[in-house]
């Protein structure tokens, strides 16, 4: 269901480490639960951001060695206002 | 009808008797589309598999089939690698992105494993009135993410260096901490409260930033599209009232992850 916000052709903005962390806040523990899967938590907030810190990286070097994706997609944006 | 697997990549380059056990993993749930599925380019969530739409009932079911031992038997261990997991929760999004912009979709939780397609069956027949529920929430609708910086200059700090090292590490966790929603500030709640009423629901907070240094409040509020220049009219005038004193973050559109399930936990 390509949307008009979906649909539109922006630019990313900012330092990847926040689109990073933008994406992780989206996906870890959010989204439909089906009864009976597993299902993982995630704890030591702070540590998780540290982390996150120190190994971005090597997780974008990675990522773009293997002509992976860009973090963000290219229907989405990140911007300060 | 989007093709099933006629083959199960792990089991390609292996023999029959040392043959890795693969289990589903669920990446999204589509309304099953009027046209034929098509092909998703995004890599799987383990950099190997592809990924395939199973049907179930009137829906498409996203899924790739990974190893056994890798997703269920060890997340645990798995999920205390962060370099795994922000590699992982990378490609879990490249992937609902992807279906989300060709069909309406409930993005799933990460790390959700069936054991099999008739497992995933049993259980999405079993929960087919919320999912019905769910699509009718966030229909024509997106989920953006708002972050609140302070920007002003810090208080200043104790010039007196820590006498042990458990102390400086509670320094440390003390300039970590985001604030509480009981001591924002009342600017920030009116701003917060703008927003609410602006979309169809809330969500505060987010695992990951959660420690990020001047982060003074964030979550995610879902949009109707219509509804997308009335958020950046209240982003501009908040942003323009603010100036120098704090920054506002906005992401998105996200596929709805924060809208479809029970996150209580």
């Amino acid at each position: 269901m390509p949307t008009e916000a979906s649909s539109q052709a922006l630019t990313i903005e900012g330092e990847n480490e926040t689109s990073l962390l933008d994406i992780l806040d989206h996906v870890l523990n959010s989204g439909v639960v089906i009864h009976g899967s597993l299902v993982i938590s995630l704890a030591g907030v702070d540590l998780v951001y540290l982390g996150l810190n120190v190994i971005l990286t090597s997780v974008e070097t990675a990522l773009r060695n293997m002509n992976a994706h860009e973090f963000a997609t290219a229907s989405q944006v990140r911007r300060s206002v | 009808m989007p093709k099933k697997s006629t083959s199960l990549q792990t089991r390609k380059s292996s023999t029959k008797t040392h043959a890795p056990v693969a289990v589903l993993y669920l990446y999204a749930i589509s309304r099953m589309p009027e046209q034929t599925a098509t092909d998703i380019a995004a890599e799987g969530i383990d950099g190997a598999a592809p990924v395939e739409a199973i049907r179930c009932g009137s829906y498409l079911c996203w899924v790739s089939h990974v190893s056994k031992a890798d997703f269920a038997d060890q997340i645990s261990e798995r999920m205390q690698d962060l370099e795994w997991l922000a590699t992982a929760g990378l490609r879990h999004q490249h992937v609902v992105a992807e279906i989300s912009s060709k069909f309406p979709t409930l993005p799933a939780r990460f790390g959700t494993i069936f054991v099999s397609g008739e497992s995933l069956a049993k259980h999405m027949k079993q929960r087919g009135r919320s999912l019905r529920d769910a699509f009718q929430l966030v229909a024509d609708a997106d989920e953006w993410g708002v972050k609140v910086f302070v920007v002003a200059a810090p208080k200043a700090q104790p010039t007196k260096a820590a006498a042990t090292g458990s102390e400086y590490l509670k320094r440390k966790a003390d300039l970590l901490q985001p604030r509480t929603a009981g001591k924002l500030d009342k600017d920030v709640q009116t701003f917060v409260s703008s927003l609410k009423k602006l979309a169809i629901a809330h969500s505060i907070g987010g695992k990951a930033s959660a420690g990020q240094p001047g982060l003074v409040w964030h979550g995610s509020f879902l949009i109707r599209r219509k509804d997308r220049k009335k958020l950046d009219a209240v982003l501009q005038k908040y942003a323009a009232q603010w100036k120098d004193v704090r920054r506002i973050d906005c992401s998105g559109p996200w596929p709805p992850y924060s809208f479809v399930g029970n996150h209580a936990d």
